[in-house]
């Protein structure tokens, strides 16, 4: 395997935007922002700051020379506030300095007089109040009219997630240099330059073209520098745009961790039948998001829970309502998983529910309701290639689900104090931006005189190695070795109006179009070899940087053909284009076929509980997960790994406390408690689903990034089944996350 | 001035001593590969090596270069990821690519070095302590699977190459994991330390030690303060025994507290315990007297050392004060030290005869983290009657607490369960518990009784408490 970005990332070599080199007029900036959740600005006194050393320049709202409005999908959301506070964090103004504490301390300097304004925190009490942030959507499928009647057991209930922060270790970050002709070079940590090109072009008045956003890699992001790094970047801008000078923004991670919004909490009610036959044949949720106080990507996120309020199950009888509801939260926002995590945990939940009442184990209902080959989901759409069986059965031979019940069995029986739980959980995720214009990438690529080969697309590199597939794609493509291939920084001037790096479609949108763009030179070498070697292009083949015509080999090699193209005056570049085919969606009805294909797996869990104290240890995750033809097992490997840990995170020890006026409590990694190594299953085994290749992807590949995330949710189960194997007759609860507290309060928390 | 190595350069600089290592080398020497995340030693991305020369070795250990006042490297050697860095990877760069453990790469450089520490001082090389050597190292990227893999690898290639920790570090340079100037470090070192000027005492300064606290709270306000740098003074950082009495220096760290044979023969599951405290980065760097002056109502060696009848003593130059560690807190980060006065040792009976002790310790995230509830144990029994019981407890009271009440009532009592569900009824009655972000009251009510269950069914398996108790 060749790795592309780790050996420098060991020898500390990798810059990220931090690490770049700046001249030395380049000026700070910091943020100074609400205090309160939700109120008008009376005044703001900048005078003191302003009069404080090495300051610069201070810029509001008034300095805005276009749009103060930073929304995307909705136009909800200012840059800097102008007369209303929503949240605590949001912008009202940014400090610039000759350095980066001076620009800290002049913020401590500044004033405001705010008169406060009723809050809301809940979702639900939003909604009462009528606070959405865009009207309700509802999917049907079925008669669910009477299918409660025809079910022999039914239950209610309702179910808590709580929000996430992404922790990933670089913080936001941006450096923006002015050009000529009010030109500007943003250097930003985004998963989206044309956004961030976008947005500031609104708000600074300029076109597009004046502006040129790249981005060489990012230290984390897993969905919070889609929508989240834009507003940095955009103010970095301004002020370089004002000043003249390059500024520099970089959010120290607590104020990241305060500043920045998260995964979404849900509140939802949901109702769930099953037949005779252990069939689960009505479903209905209400899902109540905290969007926080701005639209953000709340509206895809929810649009996206909907689509996975079934998971991997087909029910045949579904009505699932998502409120996408408006608080005095920070704007919440993408985060691994995109929502679909939320309707899954709710989807389990209920299971688990009807389990606990019905008296059938949990795996048996979960087996029994598998998506079939052309099953529908809710939404109208067919599973085609579908692996969800054959998933959940290779884990439970391959894993020996039998032996870890049995072992579980026994082990609580002769242990009073510690208990094991365990559980499955299956996933099946769908692959596409369920906004269709999204799922799009272009690609340029250039071969040079001697050979060597340079390809720019619209995907960031964040560790999840789409760097690594891309070069692979090509390197496969040409049939050269990969050390002949660079993959560039993404940049907006080499690859325009691209789409997120996210939803998992990196690599099959941008793959694809490198692919194309290699295929495209690859014809015209293979025109100049044709003529060169007097045969037929059809009957050339390139293999490992060696000429074959008809099977034999030529004295052709690459760098040669390159040459003689090259003096042949052959065009050795070529730009190409993908958009993904048979994908549409009609939001009247909320019928068709918004993905291009799912991804399938099953995780087997293992837990202890320690019932004294209340605490737990995660002993092992094993997963068969479908990675269609997995181009870089170890790349694949590692997003599952990554992802399943993060999920387990979510579910177990990672929770948000507010105060009462809205502020973070847990705005550091001293209190924010994310998994560390020991906290992490220490047996953690993935095996790659076989003979899944994917007819819908780049060489039968699948997209990985979030679909895994999804297997964490299955810690919440084992944890709740060892509670339960000790408090036999008590009823579980969905409130995640599931923290040391929550189970000590349920296995001691009456008796006294 | 302060003067110290990094990498393979001698360092001259006028930066404020109150500096943070960490900004040093980003800022001043322009070296970024060491990264900045949470500024408090919760993450190790910019975990460097720290070199000292004792008893005529050479000593690495790693520290949290954000918490690490430059101060605190007069004279030292500090080892930054370039330090160890070539055109090609050094083989354990190459393991950890191989194995999958760097994603986005911005954790990396802090595990590179962390390992190449384990490599430098661990005695015994297994993959446990390799684990032990990155536990301070958060990732988000890979689940830690990737880095778990590289630990043992690690670990397994070179415990048998490196069997002795006689020549480490020449072994280390023949095995190209260090460069071959590491083998004039020491030359270098006693020059500089043969005209190193003696720590400035300003009497109203602020008494620097680990640090790990300090720089958590007021990073920015060290910058400027007046500070005095507790490295450079007569303070020991060993243990030692004196008669019936037992010494832990002023300086000693948590880490040396942890491995202390004397301590482990008195309390021992010490070792093991003090594991869940902070993490071995930390404990490396941090010192007990610090846990201590900060006063923390959670602070782990406080809890402990409440349980073992600690004595401080307190020098204001060449004056002593004793106190007892229980007199020592005076209320919520409130302590009995004097300006001027700095902790020279603390003090114990070095023998606790046919006494047993228990530490218990819930938080968040087991380990890593800071208590919910915390709790140490002393006890000694004599045909089945408690002949003498002390139970301590943290997060449950404004100061560390010594459960007076409950440590009387249970001493002379029979060990059975009427005496132990009293003890815990009574530390209810005892404590006052806040709501915070480490846990409700309520939670923390049960958490306490849960624990002091749990030292009784830990210390005496043979009576079975737990069939009753949980």
């Amino acid at each position: 395997m060749n790795y592309l970005d780790t050996p420098d990332h060991t020898r500390g070599a990798s810059l990220f935007v931090d690490d770049l080199p700046v001249t030395t007029d380049c000026l700070y900036a910091a943020l100074f922002v609400s205090p309160i959740p939700h109120g008008r600005i009376q005044k703001l006194h900048i005078s003191n700051a302003q009069k404080c050393d090495g300051v610069v320049k201070i810029l509001t709202a008034k300095d805005i020379p276009g749009e103060n409005q930073i929304g995307n999908i909705i136009l909800d959301e200012q840059l800097f506030a102008e007369e209303f506070l929503y949240f605590v964090g949001q912008p009202v103004a940014l400090v610039v300095a000759v350095t980066d504490k001076q620009a800290r301390y002049a913020v401590t300097q500044i004033q405001m007089e705010v008169e406060k304004i009723p809050t809301v925190f809940d979702a639900r009490k939003a909604a009462e109040k009528g606070q959405l942030i865009a009207p309700s959507r509802t999917l049907c499928i079925g008669d669910m009219d009477s299918v409660w009647s025809r079910c022999t057991t039914v239950v209610k209930g309702t179910v808590e997630s709580g929000g996430q922060e992404h922790v990933y270790l670089e913080p936001q970050s941006v450096v923006v240099f002015p050009e000529e002709k009010q030109g500007l070079k943003i250097i930003s940590s985004t998963q989206s330059p044309t956004t961030v090109q976008r947005i500031t072009a609104r708000v600074l008045g300029l076109p597009m073209n004046k502006i040129e956003v790249e981005v060489r890699r990012i230290g984390g992001a897993f969905g919070g520098k889609e929508e989240q790094a834009t507003s940095y970047a955009v103010m970095a801008a301004l002020a370089a745009s004002k000043i003249q000078r390059p500024v520099k923004l970089i959010l120290n991670h607590d104020e990241d961790m305060r500043l920045t919004g998260k995964r979404h909490p849900y509140s939802s009610d949901f109702k769930i039948g099953i037949d005779s036959d252990k069939k689960i044949i009505g479903y209905e949720v209400t899902y109540y998001q905290n969007a926080g106080a701005a639209a953000d990507l709340s509206t895809s996120i929810l649009e996206r829970t909907l689509l996975h309020s079934t998971n991997t199950y087909f029910i045949p009888n579904v009505r699932v309502t998502g409120l996408s509801c408006r608080t005095n939260c920070v704007p919440n926002t993408a985060f691994r998983g995109f929502g679909a995590p939320q309707a899954m945990f709710v989807m389990e939940s209920a299971i688990c529910k009807i389990a606990e009442i019905s008296g059938v184990p949990v795996w048996e209902i979960q087996q029994h309701n598998l998506l079939s080959e052309g099953d529908a989901f809710p939404y109208g759409a067919k599973a085609q290639n579908c692996h969800a069986l054959r998933s959940f059965e290779a884990a439970i031979d391959q894993f020996h689900f039998d032996e870890v019940t049995q072992k579980i069995e026994t082990y609580n029986s002769l242990n009073h104090t510690s208990k094991r739980g365990y559980a499955i959980m299956p996933i099946c995720y769908g692959i596409s931006f369920t906004s269709k214009f999204l799922n799009q990438a272009g690609a340029l690529l250039h071969i040079y005189i001697d050979g060597s080969v340079s390809v720019s697309t619209g995907a960031v590199e964040m560790g999840q190695g789409v760097f690594t597939k891309v070069r692979k794609i090509v390197a496969q493509t040409l049939s050269i070795p990969e050390d002949r291939i660079i993959i560039n920084s993404t940049n907006t001037r080499t690859v325009a109006n691209t789409s997120p790096t996210a939803a998992s479609t990196a690599t099959d949108l941008n793959g694809m179009a490198a692919r194309f763009a290699a295929l495209a030179v690859l014809d015209r070498l293979k025109g100049v070899a044709a003529s060169i070697l007097s045969c037929e292009k059809v009957d050339l083949k390139i293999t490992d940087g060696n000429v074959f015509c008809k099977g034999l080999k030529t004295d052709l090699t690459w760098s040669i053909l390159v040459n003689k193209s090259y003096f042949s005056r052959v065009n050795l570049s070529a730009q190409a284009f993908y958009a993904t085919p048979h994908i549409y969606y009609d939001k009247a009805i909320e019928k068709g076929q918004p993905f291009s294909y799912y991804v399938y797996g099953a995780a087997i869990i293992e837990v202890t509980l320690d019932c004294l104290r209340g605490t737990y240890t995660i002993d092992s995750v094993r997963i068969v997960h479908d990675a269609g033809k997995s181009l870089a097992p170890l790349v694949d490997q590692g997003q599952v790994e990554g992802a399943v840990v993060q999920g387990i995170g979510w579910m177990t020890i990672e929770e948000l406390l507010y105060g009462e006026n809205g502020c973070l409590l847990t705005d550091s990694l001293m209190t924010y408690k994310v998994p560390d190594i020991h906290f992490a299953p220490r047996e953690l085994e993935v095996v790659f689903l076989d003979n899944a290749d994917n007819p819908n992807a780049v060489l039968q590949t699948k997209g990985i990034g979030e679909p895994p995330f999804m297997y964490g949710i299955g810690a919440y189960f084992a944890i709740m089944q060892a509670m339960k194997a000790y408090k036999k007759d008590k009823p579980a609860f969905f409130r995640a996350p599931l923290t040391h507290e929550k189970v000590l309060m349920f296995l001691h928390g009456q008796q006294r | 001035m302060i003067r110290f190595f990094l990498n393979n350069k001698l360092i001259e600089t006028m930066q404020p001593a109150g500096l943070s290592l960490l900004d040093f080398i980003r800022n001043s020497a322009q070296l970024k590969g060491t990264k900045s995340v949470c500024m408090e030693g919760d993450c190790g991305a910019c975990t460097v090596l720290l070199g000292k020369i004792e008893a005529g070795n050479m000593i690495y250990q790693s520290v949290a270069s954000c918490i690490m006042p430059l101060g605190n490297v007069q004279g030292k050697h500090i080892v930054t990821v370039e330090g160890i860095s070539d055109k090609d990877l050094n083989p354990v760069q190459q393991i950890l690519v191989e194995v999958g453990a760097s994603q986005c790469g911005f954790c990396t450089p802090g595990i590179v070095m962390a390992l190449t520490g384990f490599l430098l001082n661990s005695k015994s090389l297994t993959e446990e302590d390799a684990r032990m050597w990155v536990e301070g190292n958060i990732c988000r990227c890979t689940g830690y699977a990737g880095i778990s893999r590289a630990a043992k690898k690690v670990a397994e290639f070179y415990a048998p190459r490196l069997n002795t920790k006689k020549n480490r570090i020449n072994n280390l340079i023949k095995e190209k994991i260090l460069p071959n100037w590491f083998a004039d470090v020491p030359s270098w070192l006693e020059r500089l330390s043969m005209d190193n000027e003696p720590n400035a005492h300003l009497s109203r300064s602020l008494p620097v030690a680990g640090a790990t606290d300090l720089y958590v709270q007021q990073q920015e306000a060290l910058q400027t303060m007046p500070l005095r740098f507790l490295s450079q003074e007569d303070i020991r950082s060993d243990i030692w025994i004196d008669g019936d009495l037992l010494y832990i220096g002023g300086r000693t760290s948590a880490e040396t507290l942890r491995n202390s044979k004397a301590l482990n023969q008195i309390f021992p599951t010490l070792k093991k315990s003090m594991r869940l405290v902070s993490s071995l980065l930390i404990r490396q760097q941090a010192t007990v007297a610090g846990n201590l002056v900060n006063a923390s109502p959670i602070g782990d060696m406080a809890i402990i050392l409440l349980s073992m009848d600690a004595v401080l003593g307190l020098a204001d130059k060449n004056k002593i004060r004793t106190i007892r560690l229980d007199d020592f807190f005076k209320g919520y980060k409130k302590i009995d030290l004097k300006d001027g006065e700095v902790v020279k040792w603390v003090r114990m009976p070095s023998k606790f005869p046919d006494t047993m002790f228990n530490f218990e310790k819930v938080s968040r995230r087991n380990h890593l983290d800071i208590a919910s509830v915390n709790s140490a144990c002393r006890i000694s029994i004599q045909e089945n009657m408690i002949k003498e019981a002390v139970i301590t407890a943290g997060g449950i009271a404004p100061v560390p607490f010594l459960l007076q009440k409950t440590s009387h009532r249970l001493t002379g009592k029979k060990l059975n369960i009427e005496s132990i569900k009293g003890a815990a009824q009574c530390a209810d009655q005892e404590i006052k518990p806040i709501s915070d972000v480490r846990g409700t009251e309520k939670y923390k009510r049960i958490l306490l009784r849960q624990l002091i269950y749990a030292h009784f069914i830990t210390l005496f398996p043979e009576h079975a408490f737990e069939l009753e108790l949980a």
